[in-house]
This record gives structure tokens, sequence and C-alpha cells, in this order.
């Protein structure tokens, strides 16, 4: 645990991970830094599960070296489940118990006092919410409890498996809004979406990830101005229609266009198109995230 | 405190199960119709079959039910989370598994209105019962994958180990009723009937068949607890 903050709350070292004859990851390097939020991007089958489960110990690589908090996940998990919270996919409640009974148990588990209970429970926006029974929560409620569930330790690292799957829009952005909560007070994140939006609203650096190999990872800006193209589109009046034409930014093509329509007088308008991280996957994988 | 806070979570769970109401339901209904039905002549012998069929659907439905449902829903992956090892998760499977076939089989003698003539040797045998069919839904709650996969591959099993050792097949096949005296279930169905009836049996040697077969189900069960969680902890 010594030096965790100069190593770096997550170091993935030439990781490989096999599941019989499939390889779910194939030599990643990855590093994340105290604070930080990662988002991990790609398709079903890219690794980001896999990526995970690696983090939290529950499965071990089949090469390389996985690090949480200077910590080897595999070889000693209860150190290093004493510093993670995860919200899995799939929740994992008992559905037949309550809010409070599910936290509860969990806090006995982790040998927590049951204040944190409370405590976790605001964090996650549960407040009034303990007597009911999970199985008649909506999912976006049963996420924000799995989301308590994972903070009653007050790990120092958190672990989201596509947390907002399935929520409708305003149950995403209260998720949304919890997360970027945590972010603040300097819990450092890691997500795995394949929601190129949600991973650009939230994430500090983007780590894209395509067949198990780690193909960019930067912060979005960094990743649209290398992979991307600004381009720059010209609306101009032709005849009773309007028409658009677009050059990349950096041809100067766009300026003499303009400068033409202007002398015309059939220039409607010119708007800047910035990279988005669709085009950004697209370059990198050769193929769109569906 | 970890024991305890799972067992509290996994009674809560278990109470409010509506599969229990039905089992509960199925078990007064049963021992109500074999009391008015059943002439005075058989009804020791019927009574055996009703605690047996009590060991086996409570002691193995506990722990197999819960461990296949946790495994379906994902929420044994969430308490391997935890510091919990799954030694202490299927302790308190296994004691819950016991204690509600001992209190299912207190409750159908208040039905069936029976008075054990040798309350002792009654007791230890439900007890080894009950201890053998909590380690074959410890077993089949390990195998399984899911609820589904208990409910094709583990029924069969339980259907099967009931049927061929209640069943009267002395009256059919003799050899077959010798060799089951060496096969787990008859040896602890024959001493059930002793407590009720006070009828001479072979004690120890039943025991000792029933007990060697609970000691290889649980052998069994301890190699594959340590594969139940995802680390080697």
């Amino acid at each position: 645990m010594i030096g965790a903050e100069v190593m770096g709350v997550i170091r993935l070292i030439q990781v490989t991970k096999r599941y019989g004859t499939t390889t779910a990851l194939d030599g990643v390097d990855l590093h994340v830094a105290p604070g930080e939020t990662l988002g991990l991007l790609g398709p079903n089958g890219a690794g980001k599960t896999t990526t995970l489960r690696l983090l939290a110990g529950m499965a071990a690589p089949t090469s390389g070296r996985v690090q949480v908090m200077g910590v080897d996940p595999w070889e000693h998990p209860e150190r290093v489940r004493a510093q993670i919270g995860v919200v899995p996919d799939q929740g994992g409640l008992f559905d037949r118990l309550t809010v409070g009974e599910n936290l509860r148990l969990f806090a006995a588990l982790h040998g927590v006092r049951p204040a944190e209970v409370k405590e976790a429970s605001a964090a996650a926006g549960l407040e009034g919410l303990a007597g009911r029974p999970v199985r008649g929560l909506s999912r976006g409620e049963r996420q924000r409890v799995a989301l308590a569930r994972a903070l009653l330790h007050q790990p120092r690292l958190l672990v989201l498996d596509e947390p907002t799957a399935g929520l409708d829009p305003a149950a995403t952005l209260s998720f949304h809004q919890l997360l970027r909560g945590l972010k603040a007070r300097g819990r450092t994140v890691v997500i795995a979406s394949h929601d190129m939006a949600e991973v650009e609203a939230l994430c500090d650096r983007v780590a894209i990830l395509d067949r198990g190999r780690l193909v960019a990872c930067d912060s979005p800006a960094a990743l649209k101005s290398r992979y991307g193209r600004r381009t720059v589109r010209v609306t101009f009046a032709s005849g009773a229609a309007a028409e658009t034409a677009e050059w990349p930014l950096e041809d100067a093509a766009w300026v003499e266009a303009v400068t033409r329509r202007q002398a015309e007088g059939s220039l409607l308008a010119v708007d800047t198109h910035e990279a988005s991280l669709a085009e950004v996957f697209l370059h990198t994988t050769g193929r769109e995230l569906t | 405190m970890t024991v305890f806070a799972l067992a509290r979570a996994q009674v809560q769970d278990i109470v409010r199960n509506p599969m229990l109401l039905f089992f509960f339901a199925t078990a007064v209904v049963m021992g109500g119709l074999l009391k008015a039905t059943m002439p005075a002549s058989a009804r020791d012998i019927m009574a055996s079959a009703v605690f047996t069929a009590t060991a086996y659907f409570v002691g193995w439905n506990i722990p197999a039910f819960t461990l296949a449902e946790e495994k379906e829903k994902r929420q044994l992956e969430a308490l391997f989370l935890t510091p919990v090892r799954p030694w202490q998760v299927i302790l308190v499977k296994g004691v819950l598994g016991l204690v509600g076939s001992l209190v299912f089989g207190a409750f159908m003698f208040l039905i069936l209105d029976q008075v054990p003539r040798r309350p002792l040797l009654w007791l230890t045998a439900y007890t080894v019962l009950s201890l053998f069919t909590v380690g074959l839904g410890v077993l089949l709650g390990l195998l399984v994958r899911d609820t589904r996969s208990l409910g094709l591959g583990g029924t069969p099993v339980i259907l099967l180990l009931m049927t061929a050792t209640t069943l009267p097949w002395a009256l059919v096949q003799p050899r077959v009723w010798a060799l089951q005296a060496w096969l787990p279930t008859r040896p602890a169905v024959e001493l059930l009937t002793a407590g009720l009836t006070g009828e001479a049996v072979p004690v120890m040697r039943n025991l000792l068949v029933m007990l060697a077969y609970t000691a290889l189900m649980w052998l069994v069960n301890a190699r594959l607890i340590r594969r139940l969680s995802f680390a080697r902890n």
C-alpha cells in the first residue's frame, strides 16, 4: 500500500486474460491516478467487464500484472476489497429484503458502523427508501442502492459496470449527478460503458477497448483532437434552396469560399463542427460503436 | 458478527419467499389427509414417509434453492466482494436447513398427532437424515448454475432418492430392499419408524451407514466450497 499515491490507484502492466481459446484482454497497459475518473469505452466483448473483474480480484490475469493501490487483487483480494467499491451491471441485491436491510447486511459484512449506512444512503440519494423492498424499486433506484452499498466502507476506488444501462433519461441524469458529486470529493472512479455521451460527460480520460486491445487512452478533448476531424461548414443560398459545403479546419479552401460567398451575398452561415467520440472510435477501431 | 448478519438476512429472505407458504400448506394438507384416511395399522409407516419427505424437502431446499437463486441473481458475487468467506455463507445455509427441517419435523408431530415410543432414537435419526439432506442440498446448490438447472437436475435426484427408499420395495423385490440397507435414506427411514413404533432395528449399523454417506457428502462439499468464491481466500 506504501507509495500508492505515487504509483497510481490502478496499474495494469501488459495484462492478458484468456478464457479458453477466447482472448478477453490482450497486453493491456493502463494507469489511473488518484482522483481521476476513467471511462472504459467499447462494445460488448471488448474487455471492459473483464478489466473490472481483474481490478476487483474476481479473476486472475493469464499474464501480466494488475495492481490496485500497489496490491495484487488476485493474491490479496481482502486488502483490495477494503479499498474498492463495485457497482456490477446486475445489482446483486437481495430483492425480498428492504433497502435498509440490504445496506445493513453489507455494512455488517464490511464491519462498518450503522452510521455509515445513513451516510452512504444520503450520498446515493436514497432518503425515504430505506423501508421499501428492493423488488418494488425501479431500475434507477436499484442502481442507487447498489451505489450506496459500494460506498458503505468508504472505498478510495469506485468501479461501475454499465451503471446507467436501461435507465430512463431522468434516472441517468440523476445518477450522473451522484457520480459528479463523488468525483468532486476526490474519489477515483472507473466506469465501463458503451455510452459515449456518458463517458464524455463524466470522465477525465477515456480508454478505448476493442477486441481486448487498448487502442487509445487520453482525455476526450485530446482524443478528438488526435483522431477526430474539426471541420468548417459553410451554408449558402443556391437559388431558392440552401446548400452546405464542408472543409477540414486546417484547409484554407474554406476561407476562400466564405470570402467569395460573402462577396456574392449568398453566405448564410459558417459553423465549426467538433469531432465526436464516435468518430474517434471509428478512427481507432475501424468500426462504429453500436 | 458476519455469520449472524448473514443468518438474519437469510431468514428474512426465506420467510418472505412465497414458496415457504406453499411448502407449509402442502405439509399441513398432506399430514391432515394421511391422518384422516390411513388405517391406524399403517399410520406409523406413513408417518415415517412424511418425516422423510419433510427432512428432504426442507433440508435440501433451503441450501439448494438459496444458493441457486443467489448465483442466478449475482447476489453471491456481491457477497464475495465483501470480506465474507464462502464457508461462512454455506455454514449459515446449512444451519438454517437443519433447524428448518427440525422445526418442520416437530410441527408434523402436531399434525399427525403422533407420540414416538423412542423419542431420542427418532430425534437422532431425523437429525442425521436432515444433515444428509442439507449436505445434498448444498452439493446441488454448489453444482447448479441457477434455479432452472436446479429444477431440471436437482428435483429428479431428490425424487429418486426418496421414492427408491420409501416405497415398499420389500413387497416387490426383497433383494432390492436388502441392497437399500447399505444405500442412503433407507437406514434413516428404518430408524425413524423404530423411533415411532419402538420396534427393534440394527440402530448402530443404520446410523453408521447414514453418517458415512453424510460425512462423504460434506467432504465433497468442502472441496467445492473452496471453488465457490472467485479468489483463493
